[in-house]
């Protein structure tokens, strides 16, 4: 058994260096394309599909007309976005985010003033989801409601 | 031109390796993370890093890249390529009697890539269990068990075992009817074999009958912690006693030194990745698993076999249900099995008999196995 340093140069296959450093860098980037398609891969193997195709998937009941008496609100516990429906009178029910845009507390229903409160940071938002007091950065996404025939449909 | 040939260029890396090995034991924990394929030469943990490295270079090893060491690499890198697709599956799939199928249509057909991953631990597994017989079929053709390295047979037949287990296993785990009536024709086989049957079942919460939550949370924790630590434990054994002892000697092989040693061994293990990932994308795409029906426990599927490397076992067990009590006949494979871990210690082969005696009942049990399997096909 040779002992050898290198064995291209012992078999006589010193390549010129300019050569050598072009395949050196040819064989690097394929191999950092590997690396690209599998990162592509796995991240978007890690999202959570989003797309919901039909439409009861899209579509939540929540219940009976009736469960929500006018003035007062409800949260629909659904997934890791829960949703405030508000009924400010017979016919409207208003959708709004349950969660605080500021450090994602769950908000809070405050029946007298009609707004939704943060209970951590002492934010408030109003029944069209803009902010009205507290450190909140941005207003509450607003969901679509539907009544039919006397069941309440929140969009998701 | 390496930084080993030309040591007055002090690097910032090396500098900062020295820096860690002051503080820890970098040694110690590059041996052990590189103990999966990734580095194979004997390795001096008391030194600090850069001069273990350097000692171990100057020592020429052979490359792993040669047929048929060539196949060890195989087997670690699709164990690699499981444990990935495996962590990846396992953050949708819900392990409940109720969800798991629905929850493995989520993976198939809403996730991106969900098909590929899914499909790539699938295909992965029946060649990862491939490769392994392949690999034990040659290791006894060229009786590579002989002494220092009879152990590298026992952890490789041990993990055989393992990975019967892995698929076994996770061949349950999404409640498919083919796939639900396949685990249980292996369960009856494993309960008849003896000691290792009862405990099985025992294991599996008392199974045999219906496959139920307790029983299927079993197999999910069989399957994704259980039985991965012990396979990565055999391959980790293994690859510490190729340090000890080397690799399998290669008549008239060119032994190499230095880092050109080292990194041909990683860009070996490249190559290997993008073959495989190109043979199982191929079976992915051309041959997908089929996502089958939810399986009904209490309605028998007819005509499902056990999986395809026990079909042996399992036409062995249907041929002598004739003649012998079941527990014989398990008893008898228990023996086997002991035997076939135990077959470095029993041949006695250095004679020109004791090789001819190996080769015997080598070729015996191959054929066997072949013709077992054809009749358990055509019973099952």
């Amino acid at each position: 058994m040779s002992q050898t340093k290198n064995s291209f140069a012992d078999a006589g296959l010193e390549l010129p260096p300019d050569r050598r450093r072009f395949l050196k860098y040819l064989t690097r980037g394929f191999l950092s394309l590997w690396g690209v398609g599998f990162l592509w891969v796995v991240s978007h193997f890690l999202k959570p599909p989003q797309s919901r195709s039909s439409l009861s998937e899209r579509r939540l009941g929540i219940g009976p007309v009736d469960s929500i008496p006018v003035g007062t609100a409800r949260l629909v516990q659904h997934g890791s976005e829960p949703i405030w429906v508000v009924r400010t009178d017979t016919e409207t029910f208003i959708g709004l985010a349950g969660v605080c845009t500021h450090l994602r507390c769950i908000l809070g229903w405050d029946g007298e003033e009609q707004s939704l409160v943060c209970p951590c940071h002492d934010g408030a938002f109003d029944l069209n989801g803009n902010v009205l007091k507290g450190p909140p950065p941005q207003a509450l996404r607003r969901y679509r409601v539907q009544t039919q025939l006397g069941e309440i449909y929140v969009h998701v | 031109m390496s930084d080993l040939e030309r040591p007055d260029r002090e690097t910032r890396s090396s500098r900062a390796l020295d820096w860690f090995s002051r503080r820890i034991n970098l040694t110690e924990i590059f041996s052990l993370l590189t103990s999966y394929g990734f580095y194979y030469a004997e390795l001096d943990t008391r030194k600090p890093l850069r001069e273990a490295l350097a000692e171990a270079e100057s020592r020429p090893v052979g490359s792993y890249g040669r047929w048929p060491r060539v196949l060890g690499l195989f087997v670690v890198v699709l164990l690699w390529i499981e444990l990935l697709t495996g962590a990846l599956l396992a953050l949708y799939y819900l392990p409940t009697p109720d969800t798991a199928r629905a929850s493995l249509g989520t993976i198939m057909r809403d996730v991106d890539f969900g098909w590929l991953v899914h499909q790539l631990h699938f295909w992965g597994a029946q060649m990862l269990i491939a490769f392994l017989i392949l690999r034990l079929v040659i290791f006894f053709v060229r009786r590579a068990y002989r002494p220092p390295r009879e152990l590298f047979w026992v952890f490789g037949a041990i993990l055989l075992l393992v990975c019967f287990h892995l698929d076994l296993s996770g061949r349950a785990l999404p409640m498919t009817d083919h796939a639900y009536w396949s685990t249980v024709r292996a369960l009856e086989i494993a309960g008849s074999v003896p000691i290792y049957g009862s405990l099985l079942l025992f294991l599996l919460g008392g199974a045999g009958t219906v496959i139920g939550e307790l029983t299927l949370i079993r197999f999910y924790i069989l399957h994704v912690a259980v039985l991965p630590l012990l396979a990565i434990l055999m391959v980790y054994l293994h690859f510490s006693g190729v340090r000890r002892v080397g690799l399998s000697e290669i008549r008239g092989e060119r032994k190499v030194a230095g880092r050109a040693a080292v990194r041909g061994h990683l860009y070996n293990l490249a190559i290997a990745l993008a073959v495989l990932f190109g043979i199982l994308g191929t079976l992915a795409v051309l041959f997908p698993h089929p996502f089958r029906a939810a399986a009904d426990p209490y309605v028998t599927l007819p005509g499902v076999g056990p999986p395809w490397y026990l079909l042996s076992v399992f036409g062995f067990l249907e041929w002598a249900s004739g003649a012998l009590p079941r527990q014989v006949a398990g008893g008898i494979l228990f023996v086997f099995f002991v035997l076939f871990v135990a077959w470095p210690f029993i041949d006695r082969g250095d004679s020109k008999r004791g090789r001819v005696t190996a080769w015997v009942i080598g070729v015996l049990v191959l054929l066997f196995w072949v013709i077992f399997s054809l009749y358990g096909a055509r019973v099952a």
